[in-house]
């Protein structure tokens, strides 16, 4: 056991010695990627000697040759990670240090031009927080009724029909649903509410809300239908209703998985783009009032999406500095579904 | 280990006629005893597909009294049971045909009330399934349904908690069921950490909490310790004062020690 804690002796392991094969492998594949960096047009040379060394070590000791290769294929995707990250900050930090912190928290006057120059993302924070909000007032109320309809009230043979039919709109591609959004919802907006404006946070978060029901559906359908049965049976053999052991026992029972659905959900809204940028004007100020939701301020993603083009300099790292909020953001959502997930687990699990 | 019987014993011979068939064994009903009949089995027959697992069974449960059901593993004894309280609705390859009447009332008619009839006749599982809520929690959860305890949020808003029975509730039931004392301090702690044998007795005092008519218990002693099975044995032969008592075991010894 303890041989196994080192990453040499990770490596080493299953032999029980240095193992020869392991560091052939590394070798090969670091000497592989050096080149690809260095000299890429001679990286065919060193790639085929990968391809060799790995074909000799599968043959020689399988076990020890995928692990280094399962080690490699880990480090390559934990340092892409790594870098893309530094590269993010790195390219924000001249907006930051021309704005301060106002790039976070000004408020008044002009928010955003690069004529001045002032770059404020608090629109757009407030943009995609709104259009957020809107996606999982519809997405998680709808999707876990649905859930819950299918996996328990629904027949089998209407079962076997919607669950396929959920999971193939998750399929269908954001800029259909956002083109939709636009012509279809939008234009109904339009004439029935007489708004001022054409497109609005209103719509994308219905639009967003719809694109990210079928993953709500279909997780949390998933997360209900694992609750085991006999503890339903438990529930039903002392004589309690099946609506009770639904929402007493099994929706309970299936919190973690149930929560991590919308919060999947309402990660995909945060990161959504097609459909903010199809259906919302290019308004980089805030909403007046602030919760006038039928206002084009634009989100976060739209507006990396829309003004890369022609931006340079500053404009540019100010881009970058919404990729960062963003990025975190969307980190820290994650973070919170696995602190759920851990806490309901806790709970569940008994140990607590 | 001595345990009285409630009732003259002179059904162990089922027992025995049991352990030799297949399938329980019509010959069974032959037998005499003081009580009234709580529930009658007559021609029950179950088949999962072509699985013949119940072949023409009748028999009769009188009230008051311990009816032990004994046989080799997958005769078809949790399959009986669970026709007991239609809890084989819910196994979808399951048919079940014959009647079963509780009380003089048809169990399998097509207006039969089941959530009436399961509160009548209770079960404890062959496997122990907690809830994944507090012990707390699992021992009132189905009284609270029953609307035999208030004390959600509307209750307390109008001064009408059983705080008080519930306590009394949650000590009683686990009290009877042998477990309270490893309980009694972690009331609130989640039923799930429970060991394999404190939960299968949980599942008991969940049972009893209810206060059925009937209890059906499939194996309630498979994972205790002979301590704590000499408490469920002397528990059973109590409640055989007050309810009809089902049980399924293995042990013909037990069997002998606890049926009437
Ligand atoms: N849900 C089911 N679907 C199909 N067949 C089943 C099902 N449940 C039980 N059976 C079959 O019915 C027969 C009786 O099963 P049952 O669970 O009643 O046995 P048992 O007497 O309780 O056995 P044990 O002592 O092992 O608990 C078995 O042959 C089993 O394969
Ligand atoms: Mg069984």
């Amino acid at each position: 056991m303890s041989a196994e804690t080192g990453l040499g002796g990770w490596i080493d392991g299953s032999a029980g010695g240095v193992n020869a094969v392991a560091w052939l492998v590394a070798l090969a594949l670091v000497v592989a990627a050096g080149t690809f960096f260095l000299a890429p047009g001679l990286a065919a040379y060193p790639l085929g000697a990968v391809a060799i060394v790995v074909a000799y070590g599968w043959l020689a000791d399988e076990a020890t040759t995928a692990r280094t290769l399962g080690l490699a294929a880990t480090v390559a995707t934990v340092s892409v990670l790594g870098l893309i990250t530094i590269y993010l900050v790195a390219k924000s930090l001249p907006a930051f240090r021309l704005m301060g912190l106002d790039v976070l928290t000004k408020t008044d006057g002009t928010l955003w031009a690069s004529s001045v120059p002032v770059y404020s993302l608090v629109p757009m924070i407030w943009g995609t927080l709104l259009a957020t909000l809107i996606a999982a007032a519809i997405a998680a109320p709808l999707g876990i009724a649905g859930a819950v309809f299918i996996s328990e009230m629904a027949p089998d043979w209407a079962r076997s029909l919607l669950k396929p039919a959920i999971e193939m709109l998750a399929g269908v591609p954001s800029i259909v649903y956002g083109f939709i959004g636009f012509a279809l919802l939008n234009q109904f907006m339009a004439d029935e509410f007489g708004l001022p404006t054409c497109g609005s946070l209103f719509v994308v978060g219905c639009v967003i809300g719809a694109m990210a029901l079928p993953t709500v559906v279909s997780v949390a359908e998933d997360a209900i239908t694992s609750v085991p049965g006999q503890m339903k049976d438990g529930s039903l053999a002392l004589g309690a209703t099946g609506w009770q052991t639904t929402t007493d026992i099994t929706v309970p029972a299936a919190f973690s998985g149930v929560s991590a659905a919308v919060l999947l959900g309402v990660g995909r809204a945060v990161g959504e783009t097609m459909a903010a940028v199809v259906i919302l004007a290019n308004v980089t100020e805030l909403p007046e009032p602030l919760y006038d939701v039928f206002g084009n301020t634009i989100t976060l993603t739209s507006l990396i999406a829309s003004q890369y083009d022609n931006a340079s300099g500053t404009h540019m790292n100010a881009l970058f500095a919404a990729g960062v909020v963003l990025f975190v953001t969307v980190l820290g959502l994650s973070l919170g579904s696995q602190y759920v997930e851990r806490r309901m687990q806790r709970k569940l699990g008994g140990s607590g | 280990m001595s345990t009285t019987q409630t009732e003259p014993g002179d059904r162990d011979d089922r027992t025995t006629a049991a352990e030799t068939d297949e399938a329980i064994d019509p010959e069974w009903t032959e037998y005499g005893h003081g009580g009234r009949t709580k529930l009658a089995v007559e021609n029950l027959n179950v088949h999962y597909g072509d699985d013949h697992a119940i072949d023409d069974v009748s028999l009769d449960i009188p009230e008051e009294s311990v009816t032990a059901l004994i046989g080799p593993s997958g005769c078809g004894k949790s399959t009986f049971l669970r026709c007991l309280n239609r809890m084989n609705d819910r196994v979808k390859a399951a048919r079940v045909d014959g009647s079963v009447t509780l009380d003089g009332e048809e169990i399998y008619g097509d207006d039969t009330d089941l959530v009436e009839l399961r509160k009548r006749v209770g079960m404890v599982f062959q496997q122990p399934n907690p809830f994944p809520k507090s012990i707390r929690d699992n021992v009132a959860y189905d009284p609270r349904k029953h609307g035999d305890l208030n004390t959600g949020l509307l209750a307390r808003l109008f001064g009408r908690s059983d705080g008080e029975n519930e306590d009394e509730l949650v000590e009683r039931s686990p009290r009877n069921a042998a477990l309270w004392d490893e309980v009694s301090d972690r009331l609130d702690d989640n039923a799930l950490g429970l060991s394999g044998g404190q939960q299968q007795r949980l599942c008991i005092a969940r049972c009893l909490a209810v206060g059925p008519e009937v209890i059906l218990m499939d194996e309630p002693a498979s994972a205790l310790d002979p301590i704590a099975t000499a408490k469920i044995e002397d528990l059973v032969q109590d409640l055989a004062e007050e309810y009809a008592v089902v049980v399924v075991t293995h042990n013909m010894q037990q069997a002998a020690r606890i049926s009437d």
